[in-house]
């Protein structure tokens, strides 16, 4: 009983290992696409080997139940999806591990000059960091400052926080047999999506901007040349 | 469940609105005409003034050609766009367009030259050349669109792709730039129907001497940092353009007359300390041969070359001091860019034209070919090193910029 039990688990586990293999080569022949999908798989696998791990130690609490517990799955989860879509992205494996070295650390920080300022205000904290490496410079070509990091947070936000596409939807049942994903229902009228007017004018209005900002009108800003 | 008739009745409003939605951001965008690509009637008050023109003058000078299918043309780079006037009254009474547009690129002044061609065949070009376009690896901006144009770089005609109606009809940036038009009705636009810009800066109060400094600084440290000298072997797209294009005026018997902007002795004095002065020269000698090989080819007589920088009377204006935004200089807004009253006299001398109460000065402006340009180059030379030595405040600030 306990091998058979065991034996179908094996076989559940590389059938998802399998079938997220296969949806990374879909995506492109390459070996960036083909590992996202192991990660992908590998995730799956570590997830319900660790559920199935939590009934034998924890016999049956939710441990999700606090928020302590959602707080730590939603982080590990956030970051691996996110490491994954580094390699999805890159151009190749090297390119990836660049990329993670920029994550990491590893070539250093690099922070706009006047937060040398600011961050002495906390007890004299950028000259500490200066002192450990970390650059001050005006050469950041790819930060726009508050704007971006406003924006990122905004975003954050939503992410975290925000109800997901089948908790808007949960009125008109928008996937097969969600009730055993323990998809918290959001009890709220605003927040729910219905076919009235209000909708209506949402999606048209969301639709409009989209559409609109696929093209865009290069400018030339007068510089004095 | 509910019933489907409330999901009908959501689709249709979301089709309705959808339709309606675009309709009039369609409509908006074709009544302000922003980039004037529709040549929509000018309506007081509305869409007649266009100020969003100058910030996108690649687009919108292509269109204008369209429309106004000039005769004669204007090619440079901002100095030609608000100095070279196309009413001057050398001109000889056809449409002028001014076609100047800021950094523009030897491969793109070729490329707006056949544009306008293809529209209306051209009497008459005057190109305002300056250094930095020589530059090799000087690349057209990113708001160069080879579609906008008539005719492609084979000369063959083209059509409209469909990005240019999704830009200028159907895009956030229009609307904005609509919407910009519609609230700056009534004031100065920035550039006149002819093409020229009418103001190079719109600060009330301007300071000369701190426009210098900080437009030699750039010069300094960005365009002439690791400049080398385009050849044609190893940049076709700058030399090469200019070849291509002396070769159709040639063929073609377009009266071009070409000029070396008339910069002004500060600039040239960055570009020395930058330890291109033999390079400047290089370039001069460059223009004059290829023009003269290729009017050699064709079997025609050459077209004139103009040089106006060197160290004369109007490079050579006073600075005021810096700190002083009340004094208005006469010839320059700042070292490399004239005002209409200096490109005025450019075309007096390029049109052989004498304006009655105008005065031109003798050592403005020399027609420079092989023949006398290892004279003309050790005069200015010479001019040179009088200046710097009754000029050493202007000197240092030049040579500061080397530390």
């Amino acid at each position: 009983m306990g091998l058979r039990h065991r034996k179908g688990t094996l076989l559940r586990f590389a059938n998802l290992m399998i079938t997220m293999l296969l949806i990374g080569l879909w995506h492109g022949a390459g070996w960036t696409f083909v590992i996202w999908g192991g990660l992908h798989g590998s995730y799956l696998v570590i997830n319900h080997g660790w559920h199935a791990i939590k009934k034998k130690i924890f016999l049956n609490t939710p441990t999700s139940a606090t928020i302590w517990g959602h707080a730590l799955g939603c982080m590990l989860t956030f970051i691996g999806v996110v490491m994954a879509w580094v390699i999805f992205r890159a151009e190749s494996i090297d390119g990836a591990t660049k990329m993670f070295e920029g994550m990491f650390g590893i070539n250093g920080f690099l922070l706009p000059p006047n937060y040398l300022g600011y961050l002495n205000h906390l007890y004299g904290l950028g000259d500490f960091l200066a002192g450990r490496g970390w650059g001050f410079s005006e050469e950041l070509e790819f930060f726009e400052g508050l704007v971006e990091a406003g924006s990122l947070l905004l975003l954050a936000f939503i992410t975290f926080f925000a109800p997901n596409t089948l908790q808007w939807m949960q009125r008109y049942k928008p996937a097969l047999g969600l009730e055993g994903f323990g998809i918290k229902r959001f009890n709220s009228r605003w927040v729910e999506w219905r076919p009235v007017t209000a909708w209506a004018i949402a999606t048209i209005t969301l639709a409009v901007l989209s559409l609109l900002s696929f093209t865009k009108v290069s400018e030339f800003l007068y510089f004095q040349f | 469940m509910t019933s489907k008739r409330p999901f009908h009745e959501y689709l249709k409003k979301i089709g309705l609105g959808l339709t309606m939605a675009f309709a009039v951001v369609v409509s908006f965008n074709l009544l302000m005409d922003p980039y004037g690509v529709y040549d929509i009637p000018g309506i007081d008050g509305i869409n007649i003034d266009k100020p969003v023109f100058r910030s996108h003058s690649r687009l919108a000078k292509a269109y204008q050609v369209r429309h106004q299918k000039p005769a004669a043309i204007i090619l440079g780079t901002s100095r030609g766009d608000v100095g070279l006037d196309p009413n001057h009254p050398g001109w000889g009474g056809h449409p002028v367009y001014n076609l100047a547009f800021p950094v523009a690129s030897i491969y793109e002044m070729l490329r707006y030259f056949q544009h306008a061609h293809s529209v209306n065949p051209l009497k008459q070009v005057v190109i305002d050349f300056d250094f930095f376009q020589f530059q090799k690896g000087h690349l057209p901006r990113s708001d160069f669109d080879e579609k906008n144009l008539a005719v492609d770089s084979n000369g063959l005609p083209q059509t409209q792709g469909i990005d240019t109606y999704l830009a200028t009809l159907a895009s956030l940036d229009a609307i904005s730039d609509g919407m910009e038009t519609l609230s700056k009705q009534g004031q100065n636009p920035g550039s006149l129907n002819n093409g020229r810009a009418t103001f190079f800066s719109l600060r009330e109060q301007f300071d000369h001497h701190e426009e210098f400094l900080i437009n030699e600084h750039n010069y300094f440290n960005k365009q002439y940092r690791k400049f080398v000298l385009a050849t044609l072997e190893d940049d076709p797209l700058i030399v090469g353009s200019y070849r291509t294009l002396l070769k159709t005026a040639y063929r073609r018997e377009i009266d071009f007359r070409l000029m070396i902007s008339p910069s002004h002795a500060r600039q040239q004095e960055v570009i020395a300390a930058k330890g291109l002065w033999s390079t400047f020269e290089k370039w001069k000698r460059q223009l004059a041969q290829v023009n003269e090989d290729e009017a050699r080819k064709a079997g025609k007589p050459s077209f004139p070359l103009w040089d106006f920088s060197g160290y004369n009377t109007y490079t050579t204006e006073e600075v005021p001091p810096l700190g002083d935004k009340m004094s208005s200089m006469e010839w320059y807004w700042e070292s490399s860019h004239y005002k209409k009253e200096l490109g005025d006299r450019v075309l007096d001398l390029i049109f052989s034209h004498v304006e009655p109460g105008r005065v031109v000065a003798e050592d403005f402006g020399v027609k420079i070919s092989s023949d006398n340009i290892e004279q003309h180059l050790a005069k200015i030379r010479r001019d040179r090193e009088h200046w710097r030595t009754t000029h050493p405040s202007d000197v240092a600030e030049t040579e500061a910029l080397r530390k």
